[in-house]
């Protein structure tokens, strides 16, 4: 037998990961340098299967990046580029000791500059690739444009942020793709769909943030950088699928409308461009005017394979979406100065709706609150003092209600100072066995043309007694156990009355009761037996899988039926509370 | 070293007159102070206005000697003042010092105000001294906006002709008469009010009313409280404190009923008390509410500009142009040289062209599904954020709120460990809601885990848990076999150890820790029989020879035979006749243990014979032909397993050598072999050759019971870790299956005669019967199916059901239990 000795970690899964030190090494890279080119890259750690054998059979923490990543940084151009910035701040440091005031202008016009064109691309080989991570990228813009403009980062960035973020919505105005809010405690939430992807980001709510001191900005501004290239291109993209103008334009009507509402000049016209677009009011201008063929009706070609009823669900799902898009067609909205405008304007443009607010509020109003023709006023006081006849006044919650619900909500419940009705996430898909609120189930008969108002109380109580079904299902699983323990006690007691009734000579005989045997139960009964007899014949390690996961949906019962628990005793109080208020006032 | 002590004020003269005071005019007093002496080249200065600079030196500490004043210049000879530098330098250090310990004191006590006020400026002595400065003010001098120097400058008429002593003294004498008594504490509150009181004070020696000179000096004033006298008047006689004999009450009173009160003060320096008049009064609030001391002053006069931003025809100043604006610059020139030779160099390299590519184009014009690069195969991507569900609403449904107790269960922990990274809370409407604090704290836990956080493919197991279920054969199609609980043998008053069913399967013998041995009818669970015994009742065995009626009882350390006298008088009668027709052999064998025939007492109980042991004995056990028995010793030796033979009355020990401690013995029902169980073993003889033929391992902690199918090829075993092993001999000496289905120990084991049953017993008061199929063909494992899982013993002191023993021909399984009863099950 010849050959020569197979050495250890030489071959196999050791030789496709490197450390990071390794790899910083390799790079000639110092720690944060190596950081930001990951962050820019994306490239991330991995975490190998065989650790141990990966980490030459050491057991201690590392991190593990595949060496082909980082082969394939060794090629790339912006690597130089740090390089080059590092001998530039030493550049400049110099000349600034020296007090070389020239030099240090001279050398600043020369600072080494990078774009990240090429990445994104790399990164994202088709646009599709792109809309899917664009997820953190929004977030992270939106977030930096509530950035205070003084500290954190530069201005420059924020501004850009800012800048892209309305672009961005502008997109969506225009192209109607919003499909759900959100409003959480945290902040906003809004989906949209693009292309057919999902999109989902949140923005913070309008306050000052408490800058965390825990928090390092560097790491942020350089996914900001990222994120920033990375959203002008897409939005670039996606004006031009619309044939708008990228950088956008206020149509020409529009900015007849809006420039009269106005009345002053603003100090300069780049900025007062950017807050006009920004204010959400006009439309955007197209680069081949719109014609009235824009709704073309798509010719539909059977996919194979696809039944007519499949085809049918599919038409009427569009015909769905198309209703939702028009949701707030033809309804003008007036917001009063304390509801938050930007995301409620955003919001009932994406919807058709029209909208208006206090030309001293913000630039763009196009119409006055006096204006008889607006039908809806958003107001979020607890009275009104003057009302106009011929509109409703609602909380902004109906608007958000209503855009989930894909329908114009009954307004009864959200007129101002009412007890608004919960605000649901329109992002849970409740699945089978999973706790469903009240008011979801009325949404979802609301949403198949159920009238509500009959129906609430019959659905209470069906629902009450699926709760119990629920329950009742859970309970003989806990119960498995327990009837067991029954089965015991019972026999306890008939002994226990035997033996009794053995004492007690004088021996009465008393009518036999017929006993109705449940089939069902029994038949029941007898299942739940002959399961737990076969688990009593399973192997170790399936035992141990099956116990986990009927562990899992165990506790997940338990949590609906907790829920569920609650919401009983919530709406018992509050009847109580009911009953009580009414026997007062009758007395 | 006599300490500088300066005089409290100044003196400022014009120079340069023909009128300079002599130095003989200093006032020498005992003792004798140092005289400055001056510099001894003064120079002629006649034309320097200088403001003359008293200077004092005490020479001793409290003032006690006469103060000597020096005129500076005035010890010149020549009568010439010496320069205000030399003065500067020499001389005017005490003057100087004296001077910013007055702005700094005054600085301090009227701040601002005295500042503006620029007393500072005008050295004032204690008490406004410098009546020199106050002449020259005149009424202004509250305002002090003039400044010393300038003063200096203006001659004073009257004032020249007079020596400065003669001048200075009666002034301040009668500034110092006035301010007899003035109380500063008391009256006037706030550092700017003793300002305005030491400006007034200064107004009073204006007026030119008599003045006693208190000469101490800037001394704390508290030194003179011990002395009658408050200091020295000029001539250096002392100055009395007025008589004050006014207590608490005169003051009280003097506060009551004086009108006047509120507006006195007292002097410090002379004790004496002052009446401010109105316009002093006046100055003070004005000076309290911060307004200038002079009324008549505006402060809002209209500014002048001297630089104007206009400009002007004529330049500001006439200076003709130099020449070197005339002639080429050399420095430019060797700048502009190194300039030239650097770029030559390429050490300044020319401004880049800005580039004019847009920012932002059309990146994926030519985009290429197909173009994934080679990592993209092992690229994770990240997964995405997760959705808001319900509870993350501003307001959720009720339910989702928090309980107060889930509150604090959630504080209490760690935060990587909540479900929820926030507090749900509902806010009545959306103007109410406030910023997140932990917005950017979430999003740069984002960023962290997107590009620290290692990434792996997972993936998850989607298993149906009803596919993991084993498919068994249905009980049901498994029957018969025990499934209700039909009797309950009640009579023993301690825990049931040990069953045995004759082999008739009418009687049922149990023995307990009551020390009784009890005869059951199977049928109708009545007791037929009690014996009693005497002791705990460890194993009882009924001889499986159907032609014998014969029960064997471990009893401590003895094997009882007992003939318990039921069924057919013919069999037990057939039985005591084979006991009796016993010979003993000619010669006595040496036997391990003693046979003892029963007394005629013990006789009618039914005991026939007794086997008596040198220890306690653990168990008993028939061989399947009725005339052989073995017995378990609880002893460590080799001695722990016995092999007796009834009819010839005969023992032996089969083993030499212990292999540790035996639990249990069985005898194999058809062929030869002999089962030892001890605590992991069991081991397999044959008692024909004499020799070990397996050794099954049985996978376990202690083995506690051993039971033997009927075709006698498979074992099982049941451990106290509660497990049951299946050993199937023909193919291993490991377990063919390992059942962990009692959730206790296992007490005991049994397999049914007939039926593929067998059942165990546990301290978890249950008896679980299996069916245990063995098929002949030996390609064909064992099908181990649990049937029934009984239930009806109760837990006495953690124990169970003791002992488990199948009917010989029903599918019925007995179990006794600690809880003192035996039961059937049909």
């Amino acid at each position: 037998m010849g050959g020569l000795e197979k050495k250890k970690y030489q071959r196999g899964s050791a030789t496709n990961y490197i450390t990071r030190n390794k790899a910083r090494k390799k790079l000639q890279l110092s720690l944060p340098d190596f950081r930001r080119l990951c962050i820019l890259k994306g490239i991330y750690p991995h975490e190998p299967r065989h650790k141990k054998k990966v980490n030459k059979g050491s057991t201690a923490a590392r991190t593990f990046y595949l060496l082909k990543d980082i082969k394939f940084l060794l090629h790339e151009p912006i690597v130089n580029k740090f390089r080059e910035y590092k001998i530039f701040v030493r550049k400049l440091r110099k000349a600034y000791g020296k007090s070389e005031w020239g030099t240090a202008e001279r050398l600043k016009d020369n600072k080494p500059t990078y774009k990240l064109d090429h990445i994104v691309k790399e990164r994202y080989p088709t646009f599709v690739d792109a809309l899917r991570d664009l997820d953190d990228a929004l977030s992270m813009c939106f977030l930096f444009s509530t950035f205070p403009r003084t500290g954190k980062c530069h201005v420059q960035t924020i501004q850009l942020c800012r800048r892209l973020a309305v672009e961005f919505l502008n997109y969506v105005i225009a192209s109607r793709s919003l499909r759900k809010v959100f409003l959480s405690i945290k902040g906003i939430y809004y989906q949209a769909e693009v292309l057919g992807q999902p999109i989902t980001w949140i923005t913070p709510y309008a306050f000052a943030h408490d800058h965390p001191t825990d928090v390092d900005y560097r790491v942020m501004a350089t996914f900001t950088e990222f994120y920033t290239t990375l959203l002008g291109f897409v939005n670039f993209r996606l004006y031009h699928s619309l044939n708008l103008h990228y950088p956008p334009k206020i149509d020409g009507q529009a900015e007849v409308e809006v420039k009269p509402a106005e009345g002053k000049e603003y100090a300069m016209d780049s900025e007062s461009y950017l807050e006009k677009l920004s204010a959400l009011s006009a439309s955007l201008a197209r680069v081949v005017a719109p014609t009235q063929e824009d709704d073309v009706e798509m010719d539909e070609f059977p996919v194979e394979g696809e039944t007519a009823e499949q085809m049918d669900a599919r038409r009427k799902e569009q015909e769905a979406l198309e209703k939702h898009k028009k949701l707030f067609e033809g309804l003008r909205f007036f917001l009063n100065r304390e509801v938050p405008r930007e995301p409620l304007a955003f919001v009932i443009r994406c919807f058709g709706g029209q909208v208006s607010w206090d030309k001293s509020l913000c630039i763009g109003a196009t119409y006055d609150v006096s204006d008889p023709s607006i039908t809806h006023q958003i107001v979020d006081r607890p009275r009104v003092e003057q009302q106009v006849v011929g509109r409703y006044y609602l909380q902004p919650q109906w608007v958000f209600d209503s855009v989930n619900a894909k329908l114009c909500l009954p307004v009864a419940d959200y007129f101002p100072g009412v007890l608004l009705p919960p605000h649901l996430s329109p992002f849970v898909t409740e699945q089978e066995g999973d706790y469903i609120p009240p008011e979801k189930l009325k949404l979802l008969a609301m949403q198949r043309g159920e009238d509500p108002g009959e129906e609430t109380e019959e659905e209470e109580e069906e629902e009450e007694e699926e709760e119990e079904d629920d329950n009742d299902k859970d309970e003989e699983e806990e119960e498995e156990d327990e009837s067991e323990k029954e089965e015991e006690i019972k026999l306890k007691k008939m002994e226990e009355q035997k033996a009794q009734s053995n004492k007690a000579l004088p021996v009465k005989v008393t009518a036999g009761k017929v006993r109705l045997e449940d089939k069902q139960r029994l038949e029941q009964e007898q299942q739940s037996e002959e399961k737990r007899l076969a688990i009593m014949m399973m192997k170790k390690r399936e035992k141990y899988l099956y116990k986990k996961i009927m562990f899992g949906k165990k506790r997940k019962i338990r949590e609906a039926n907790k829920l569920a628990a609650k919401r009983k005793a919530h709406d018992t109080a509050l009847k109580e509370e009911k009953k009580k208020t009414k026997k007062a006032r009758r007395a | 070293m006599p300490k500088l002590w300066l005089l409290p004020y100044f003196h400022t003269q014009p120079l340069g007159s023909t009128t300079f005071p002599s130095p003989t005019l200093a006032f020498c007093h005992s003792p004798m102070p140092k005289p400055w002496t001056p510099p001894p080249a003064p120079r002629r200065t006649a034309t320097h206005q200088l403001p003359l600079v008293a200077e004092a030196e005490s020479a001793d500490l409290f003032g006690l000697g006469v103060l000597g004043v020096a005129w500076r210049g005035a010890a010149a000879s020549s009568a010439v003042v010496e320069e205000s530098r030399a003065g500067v330098a020499r001389l005017p250090v005490a003057a100087r010092l004296s001077h910013q310990q007055h702005v700094a004191q005054v600085g301090d006590v009227a701040g601002g105000q005295a500042q503006r006020l620029d007393l500072g400026q005008l050295p004032i002595g204690r008490l406004g001294g410098d009546e020199g400065a106050q002449r020259r003010e005149g009424g202004v001098d509250a305002v002090g906006a003039v400044a010393l120097s300038r003063v200096g400058r203006v001659p004073l008429p009257g004032l020249a002709v007079q020596p400065p002593g003669f001048l200075a003294a009666p002034p301040l004498a009668g500034f110092d008469a006035e301010a007899v008594g003035v109380q500063v504490e008391g009256l006037l509150v706030g550092a700017r009010a003793l300002a305005a009181v030491l400006l007034v004070l200064r107004q009073h020696a204006d007026l030119g009313v008599q003045d006693i000179r208190n000469t101490v000096g800037n001394i704390p004033m508290e030194w003179y409280q011990d002395f009658p006298h408050i200091g020295y008047d000029l001539e250096g006689k002392r100055i009395y404190k007025p008589i004050r004999n006014k207590d608490e009450l005169d003051k009280f009173l003097e506060k009551m009923e004086n009108p006047d009160y509120w507006r006195t003060v007292q002097d410090k320096m002379t004790g004496a008390d002052i009446k401010l008049t109105d316009e002093q009064v006046d100055l003070v609030h004005r000076l309290q509410k911060g307004q200038f001391g002079d009324v008549h002053f505006n402060p809002y006069e209209p500014a002048i500009d001297f630089f104007t931003h206009e400009v002007m025809i004529h330049p500001v100043t006439n200076r003709p142009a130099d020449k070197r604006s005339f002639i080429p610059s050399l420095i430019e020139k060797e700048k502009v040289s190194k300039l030239v030779h650097a770029i030559k160099m390429g050490w300044i390299k020319p401004r880049k062209p800005k580039e004019d590519t847009p920012t932002y184009y059309d990146l994926w014009a030519h985009e290429d599904p197909n173009s994934i690069l080679g990592r993209h195969k092992m690229h994770v991507p990240a997964p995405k954020m997760k959705l808001p569900g319900h509870e993350e609403s501003y307001n959720p449904p009720p339910e989702y709120l928090l309980s107060e107790e889930e509150k604090l269960a959630w504080e209490q922990q760690e935060p990587a460990e909540r479900r929820l990274n926030f507090v749900p809370q509902q806010y009545r409407c959306l103007r109410a809601v406030p910023g997140y604090p932990r917005f950017i704290h979430e999003r740069f836990e984002r960023c962290l885990d997107l590009y620290l956080c290692p990434r792996q493919r997972k993936m998850r197991v989607n298993v149906d848990p009803e596919d993991l279920i084993p498919k068994l054969p249905k009980p049901r199609d498994l029957q018969p076999f025990p499934t209700t609980q039909a009797l309950v043998y009640r009579g023993h008053s301690s825990l049931v150890r040990c069953l045995s069913v004759s082999p008739s399967g009418q009687w049922l013998a149990s023995g307990s820790d009551d020390g009784t041995v009890r005869f059951w009818e199977v049928c109708t669970a009545r007791c037929m029989k009690t014996l009693p015994v005497g002791g705990v009742v460890k194993s009882i065995a009924w001889n499986p020879n159907p032609t014998i009626c014969l029960v064997a009882v471990c009893v401590e350390q003895s094997v009882l035979l007992v003939n318990p006298c039921l069924g057919d008088k013919l069999l037990y009668g057939a039985t005591d006749q084979v006991l009796e027709s016993y010979v003993p052999p000619e010669e006595e064998r040496v036997q391990p243990v003693q046979w003892v025939t029963a007394t005629s007492e013990e006789h009618s109980r039914g005991i026939r014979l007794t086997v008596q042991h040198s220890k306690a004995l653990k168990q008993v056990t028939w061989h399947g032909k009725g005339d052989y028995f073995a017995t378990v010793v609880a002893d460590n030796s080799n001695m722990q397993v016995l092999i007796h033979q009834t009819s010839k009355r005969w023992s032996q020990n089969p083993f030499r050598k212990s292999k540790g401690l035996v639990q249990c013995v069985l005898f194999h029902p058809i062929r030869p072999y002999f089962f030892v169980a001890t605590q992991r073993y069991v081991r397999v003889y044959n008692l024909l050759k004499q020799e070990l033929t397996k050794k099954l391992m049985a996978n376990c902690k202690w083995v506690s019971s051993m039971a033997i199918h009927p075709a006698g090829d498979n074992v099982i075993c049941g451990s106290y870790d509660s497990k049951l092993a299946w050993f199937d001999l023909d193919l291993s000496t490991r377990p063919y299956q390992l059942l962990r289905h009692h959730r206790k120990a296992l007490r005991s084991v049994a397999f049914h005669k007939h039926y593929p049953l067998f059942a165990s017993g546990s301290d978890d008061g249950t008896v679980i019967v299996c069916h245990g199929m063995v098929y002949n063909d030996l390609l064909q494992n064992p099908l181990l199916v649990p049937v029934k899982v009984l239930k009806g013993h109760t837990l006495t002191m953690d124990l169970g059901v003791l002992d488990v023993v199948f009917h010989p021909t029903q599918p019925w399984v007995f179990s006794s239990g600690a809880d003192g009863t035996v039961r059937l099950y049909t």
